[in-house]
């Protein structure tokens, strides 16, 4: 049985484009407003971050949890979707 | 040290090698995680005496001292790894198979007749009973060794205090876990033996 979101599947299926920030997995309406209201309005921002951060699995958690308050199932949530999207899309 | 916000972003690359932190490029959105990343290891170091011990992020737990060492990685992911356990639903399959072996010497002492009943509660009790001792473990000690302790302990409770002595100070004791899972199990077993009566009042009713 997968252990991945719907959520999860719909975003790595697809170039992330414009979507938006809540179309990441582990991120609902009140982490993506956070998100936002700190300048990550889109997906591809926090790709940014992620990039920026090397892909690195426990930096990325921290300054997610730093950012918006994420907890831990949140902060594993959006770090396997994201890389999940960059070993097919980057 | 003079105030990391006053620092360059060189310095405090810098700064993060001679921690031996990974770390990406210190740019906007990624300089307040360093510094409260360096500040934290500051900190440590200042407590510890000023002992440059460069270990970034190893939480160090008594135990290590007067047990086996456990590596780092496993160390610091160990935690997320067992408060995964109390969300998604892989971690039933895969603990299902370690504590399967434990569980059904557990329903024997506990149970004399659901054996009819024994694929309805066997599997809801293993989930019970991983759930507990995943409970168990991410409380006391999160490592895989305390795990098949626990697990030991609980197949066979005149064991457990000799196992107790060695681990030292636990923040909730071993011996209260292990009540609260009896209590627990004590529960499920008064409501599904409490099952059986209702479907023979139907058919009294009915006839």
């Amino acid at each position: 049985m997968s252990s991945t979101s719907q959520k999860h599947k719909e975003f790595v299926a697809e170039p992330m484009g414009e979507k938006p920030v809540t179309a990441l997995a582990g991120i609902g309406e009140v982490l993506g407003g956070r998100l936002e209201s700190n300048g990550f309005d889109k997906a591809y921002v926090v790709l940014g971050q992620f990039l920026v951060l090397k892909k690195e699995e426990e930096l990325f958690r921290d300054w997610l949890k730093d950012t918006c308050g994420a907890n831990s199932k949140q902060q594993k949530d959006c770090f396997s979707c994201l890389k999940e999207w960059c070993d097919s899309f980057l | 040290m003079s105030n990391l916000s006053s620092m360059s972003d060189q310095e405090l690359t810098s700064l993060l090698d001679q921690y031996e932190i990974k770390h990406g490029p210190v740019v906007g959105s990624t300089r307040k995680l360093y510094e409260k990343k360096l500040l934290d290891i500051m900190s440590k170091e200042e407590k510890r005496g000023n002992v440059k011990k460069p270990s970034s992020d190893k939480t160090y737990y008594r135990e290590e001292e007067t047990e086996t060492f456990f590596p780092h990685p496993a160390h610091h992911t160990a935690p997320i790894h067992y408060e995964d356990f109390s969300d998604g639903d892989n971690r039933y399959s895969n603990a299902q198979t370690k504590y399967s072996s434990v569980t059904s010497t557990k329903t024997s002492p506990l149970s004399g007749s659901p054996w009819k009943r024994e694929e309805f509660g066997d599997s809801s009790r293993q989930l019970y009973s991983t759930e507990a001792t995943c409970r168990n473990v991410s409380q006391s000690n999160p490592s895989p060794l305390t795990s098949s302790t626990a697990s030991a302990s609980r197949a066979a409770p005149a064991r457990s205090g000799q196992e107790k002595a060695p681990q030292g100070t636990r923040y909730i004791p071993l011996w209260f876990q292990f009540l609260v899972f009896l209590m627990f199990a004590g529960f499920l077993y008064y409501i599904f033996t409490s099952m059986e009566t209702p479907p023979k009042k139907h058919f009294e009713i009915k006839n």
